[in-house]
Parts: C-alpha cells; sequence; structure tokens
C-alpha cells in the first residue's frame, strides 16, 4: 500500500502505476488506434497494388510472387479506349469548367450585390445534389429535347461541366478571398487600365488557385461515375463506367492493373500541382 | 475526389467564403451592376441549361402517365404513390435509408479518434497528416471498392484468412449484400467525417478539458464528459452529412451490392435503361432528391450553430 501524494488517501496503486493507467495508457491507446484508422484508410488501395502485382487470380496473403501479367491484359484497346476518353473528356471540362468558374468567382468574393448569397448557393448546388439525379436529369432534358445524337463525347463533356464548375468556383474563390488589392490599386493609380491590372497583376497572383481548380476539376471529372453513367454510348465510353460495366459479368486481376493505370495518372496530376501550386492547401480550406 | 461520390472534400459545399470587406470593392461594385451580371452569366447560364432546366424537365416528367411504354401527357401522382405503397419499392427505400443510417453512425465513430487527433495534435506533421486523410479521396470511388470487394468476396482476402485459420468452415457472405454496400461506402466517406468533426472539435475551447483534468478527472472521463457533449452538433452535422451522400451514392451499392442490389440509386439505373420507365425513374429520383437535401440542410445547419454563423 502506498499514499497518493495529493489527496494522502491509501491506495493500492503507487503514483508510477497511476499515472500509466490515467494518462500514458490512455495516451498511448489512443494514438494506436489512430494510426489503426489510418492504415485502415489506406488497405483498399494497398490491396488494389498488390493485387494488380499478384500472379494468381486470387490474392494470398503473404503475396506468392511478383508478375506483369495482369498489366499486360490492362494494355489493350479495350481499356486504352476509355482510358484515353476519359483523359480527353477530363482535360476538356477542367479547362471550360475554369473559364466559366473565373468570372464567376470575381463577382462572387469581389462584388456585394443582392442576392449574393442565392447565387452562390445556386452555383454551387451541383454539388449538394446527388450526382446520380443530375446524371438522369440531363439524359431526360437531352431526349426530350431532340438531341439524343450529342450522346457520347458531347453529352459526357456537357454533363461533367455541370459538375467541375462548382468546383472551380469554389478553388478560385479561395484564392481570390484574401487577396491584397491595394497591389491592383497601385497599378492603376500608375495608369494600367483595368484589363493590363488583370493581366499583369491580378492574374499571376491568383493562378496557383486557377491551376488547383483547374485540377480539381479534372480529378472529378476523371473519377466521376454518376453522370457518365448515363450520358456514355457504346464506344464512346469513360474508363470508370468500363470498369463497372466488367465487374458487373467478370471479376478478374486485370481490373487491378486498370486501376492502378488511373492511379498514376491522378498521381503524376497532384504531384505536378504540389510542385508548382501548393495543391494541398487548396484542398482542406474552407 | 469525385469524393466519394461526386462530392467536394468539404464539409461545407454550399459555401463561399464572404466577399472581401475591403471598402475598395464595396464602393465600387455599389455603383457599378453591370459588370456583376456579365461576369456571372456565362457560369449561371451553363447551369440554367444543362442543370435547373433538366431537373425541372424531371421533375415535370415525373408526374407524367406511362402505358404501353411510352410517355403519356397527363398528370398523374401515380408514380410517387407506387414508389410508396408497393412493398417492394418501399423495401428499396427502406434498405437505402438502413445502409445510409449505419454509414452515417459508422464514420462518425471511425471518424472521431483521428479527428480529434487532428484538433488538438501540435506536431509538426499536422499539415501532412490532414493531406494523408484526403488523399484516398483522389483516387477514384471505383478503385476503392474494387479493393474492397477483393478483400470481402467468398474467394477473397478475409475469407481466405479465417478459412486457413480453421475459424470458418464455408465463407461468410461479405458482399452482393447490403453489409458489403455498408463496409464500402463507410470506408468511402470517413475522410468527409473526418473534416466535419475536426472543424466542431476546434471549436472547442482546449482549456475546458484542461480544467477538467486539472481537477482530478482521467483522460477518458474528461473526454465523455466534455469534449463528446460539447461536440455534439458537430457529430450530428457529420452524421448528416455522410447519410446524404450515401443515400445519393452510386458505384458502391453496384459494385459491392451486385449490381441488382436494393438501393434507390441502383434501381434508378434499372429503371431507366432497362425498364425504361422514365416517369417512374424519374419520380425516384425526385424522392432522393428531396431525401438528401433535407439531410444536406440539416447538416448545414447543425455546422452552422456550431460555429456561431447566422442562419
Amino acid at each position: 500500500m502506498t499514499r497518493d501524494r495529493r489527496t494522502g488517501a491509501e491506495t493500492v496503486m503507487g503514483p508510477r502505476a497511476i499515472r500509466f493507467w490515467k494518462r500514458d495508457l490512455p495516451r498511448w491507446g489512443f494514438l494506436a488506434l489512430v494510426g489503426a484508422i489510418y492504415a485502415y484508410m489506406f488497405l483498399p488501395i494497398l490491396v488494389v497494388v498488390l493485387t494488380s502485382l499478384n500472379p494468381t487470380p486470387y490474392l494470398r496473403l503473404p503475396p506468392q510472387g511478383l508478375s506483369l501479367r495482369w498489366y499486360a491484359a490492362a494494355l489493350t484497346p479495350d481499356w486504352l479506349d476509355p482510358f484515353r476518353v476519359s483523359l480527353v473528356i477530363a482535360v476538356a471540362s477542367a479547362a471550360l469548367a475554369t473559364l466559366l468558374a473565373l468570372p464567376a468567382a470575381f463577382a462572387l468574393v469581389r462584388h456585394r450585390f443582392p442576392g449574393r448569397d442565392v447565387v452562390a448557393a445556386l452555383l454551387l448546388s451541383p454539388l449538394s445534389l446527388p450526382a446520380i439525379v443530375t446524371g438522369v436529369a440531363i439524359l431526360q432534358f437531352l431526349s426530350l429535347a431532340g438531341m439524343r445524337g450529342l450522346l457520347g463525347f458531347n453529352s459526357l463533356l456537357l454533363g461533367h461541366i455541370v459538375l467541375t464548375v462548382p468546383y472551380a468556383i469554389r478553388t478560385i474563390a479561395i484564392s481570390l478571398h484574401g487577396f491584397d488589392r491595394s497591389i491592383e490599386q497601385a497599378a492603376m493609380n500608375l495608369g494600367a487600365t483595368p484589363w493590363r491590372t488583370f493581366r499583369h497583376i491580378t492574374l499571376p497572383i491568383i493562378k496557383p488557385g486557377l491551376f488547383a481548380g483547374m485540377v480539381f476539376a479534372f480529378i472529378v471529372s476523371f473519377n466521376n461515375v454518376p453522370i457518365s453513367l448515363f450520358l456514355v454510348r457504346p464506344g464512346m465510353i469513360t474508363l470508370p463506367i468500363r470498369i463497372l460495366n466488367y465487374l458487373e459479368y467478370r471479376f478478374d486481376p486485370s481490373l487491378a492493373a486498370v486501376n492502378m493505370l488511373s492511379l498514376a495518372v491522378i498521381l503524376v496530376v497532384v504531384t505536378v500541382a504540389e510542385r508548382t501550386a501548393g495543391f494541398t492547401r487548396f484542398v482542406y480550406s474552407r | 475526389m469525385e469524393a466519394g461520390n461526386g462530392r467536394p472534400l468539404s464539409t461545407r459545399p454550399h459555401t463561399l467564403p464572404s466577399a472581401s470587406a475591403t471598402p475598395l470593392g464595396q464602393g465600387k461594385s455599389a455603383r457599378r451592376r453591370g459588370p456583376v451580371v456579365v461576369l456571372l452569366a456565362p457560369a449561371l447560364g451553363y447551369l440554367l441549361l444543362l442543370f435547373f432546366i433538366p431537373l425541372a424537365i424531371l421533375t415535370a416528367v415525373s408526374f407524367m402517365g406511362f402505358r404501353s411504354g411510352l410517355i403519356v401527357r397527363e398528370f398523374t401522382l401515380g408514380h410517387y404513390a407506387k414508389f410508396l405503397t408497393d412493398p417492394f419499392y418501399l423495401k428499396i427505400l427502406l434498405t437505402t435509408v438502413r445502409i445510409a443510417v449505419s454509414v452515417g453512425v459508422l464514420t462518425v465513430m471511425i471518424g472521431y479518434p483521428v479527428a480529434y487527433f487532428l484538433a488538438r495534435t501540435r506536431s509538426k506533421w499536422k499539415g501532412l497528416l490532414l493531406a494523408l486523410v484526403l488523399a484516398p479521396e483522389l483516387s477514384g470511388v471505383v478503385l476503392r471498392t474494387y479493393g474492397w470487394l477483393v478483400i470481402l468476396e467468398d474467394r477473397g482476402v478475409v475469407n481466405t484468412l479465417l478459412q486457413s485459420w480453421g475459424l470458418i468452415a464455408t465463407p461468410v457472405k461479405l458482399v452482393h449484400n447490403a453489409t458489403g454496400v455498408t463496409i464500402g461506402m463507410t470506408h468511402v466517406l470517413v475522410p468527409f467525417a473526418i473534416l466535419a468533426l475536426m472543424a466542431s472539435i476546434q471549436g472547442i475551447d482546449p482549456t475546458l478539458e484542461l480544467a477538467a483534468m486539472n481537477l482530478g478527472a482521467s483522460r477518458v472521463r474528461t473526454f465523455l464528459r466534455i469534449t463528446l457533449p460539447l461536440s455534439m452538433p458537430g457529430v450530428l452535422g457529420a452524421f448528416f452529412l455522410t447519410f446524404s451522400v450515401s443515400a445519393g451514392a452510386y458505384a458502391t451499392p453496384a459494385i459491392l451490392g451486385g449490381f441488382f442490389n436494393d438501393t434507390a440509386t441502383t434501381e434508378i439505373y434499372t429503371q431507366l435503361l432497362y425498364i425504361l420507365n422514365w416517369p417512374f425513374a424519374a419520380a425516384m429520383a425526385v424522392i432522393l432528391m428531396a431525401v438528401v437535401l433535407a439531410a444536406v440542410i440539416l447538416s448545414a445547419r447543425l455546422a452552422g450553430r456550431l460555429t456561431g454563423a447566422p442562419q
């Protein structure tokens, strides 16, 4: 038996044991739990990596060797064609969304006008709706308006822009927010026209945000399922939809290799964006 | 990000930083309205044509008749009545809501420790650790869901391990049912819950926790009596956020539920592209939209109350 230093009461535990039970164990237990959750977050991605390199059709742990046979299966026109479609749509919808978003973000951040909050909510509303509803709505709209001919590349591009515009607006708005406008004022005081000021002062300063918005839009479009789902047509299909269609009937590790292909694109894009524009600070800023 | 299911990696997708309060910007724009209209026109016009008008048409179609495979121009509430009375479709609605509730609860439970850690850590790696939470979102939902299929299927990682340890004789059914969909969707949406919870926990004054511990409360007791109750708005906000995304998700229920599983989104797909009953598919889409928007609004209200932002 020992005495508690503070209360003087007799306890069965020494001060060390108390510190262990009351402080150290909860702390280390908590950190272990957080570590485990981090591991869980990456678990399925790790499994896809392992599956893509595993020689047998079913993944065994520990892995039983190394093989690139699934990559050989992935690098065929069956997968490369949809892959190319996804890339082109993602680049085009990101670029067009940025063009639409830049002036809108300017208006929202720089100007105060009646109904500004409503306009902002409207512009961002595609993000709050289930995207599958948007997909259904666009398909029915194109059909009933007699524009079924647009289905395929055009409809995919039009549909993706609905979703990429709000992402781009939000990211660009973040970069415009906290912009020191006295620099612009100085340029104009020195006689620069508004356009010249925009071109030589404003644009260079918000370029990282613009670029981050474009990358955001690219990723959103590249990974999109619920809008593409209704707007593809035979011969003009995006990679995620091709994977879904394949999964409906078959299931083999070539899919893991195909998924690695798209993961590689995302990794390259994000790395470049991080190096040039500090992408991550736009990801979680609010 | 197609964060999970076409959603942003932020807890408050429908908010923007407020207008810059510099007198410079205000004075000028108050005088000239013209530029604002010109600046907003491209984006608003685009969304009007390809988002708001299509949604209006969708809603209109949901009230139209459907006979012998054709849309009939008449007004009917039949599709809504069918969805809300036919036991088959009621079951679909219930399954969707049940999965969404499970996902909401699980994401909050799994996300809370990480959110608490990130909100309170003074590590210089905090930025990196936060980026790591969000990184999986950048890979598509299809990739991660495929990963779960490899883990959970009959001859997958889990079943093989359990069998080799002699714990089970026959594979446990973990995919092509609600269990698989819940597991996969929870994983996709945990980062959303973490962001929402983190914002809420950061709003709690850490000195309250220190005071409790100074008065002799253990860490566990401090958490249960101080931190958790104060973060309840964040907990509910995170719940409704992941609930709403989960209810509207398609890819995960399709892949892990086996494509013809009974969830609202997969049923909309079936009705639209296989049965070709567009008015009924539209009615289901409108109902789904209503459920999701209700959850989104609740989530935003709770997040707003927490940060003291005006409603």
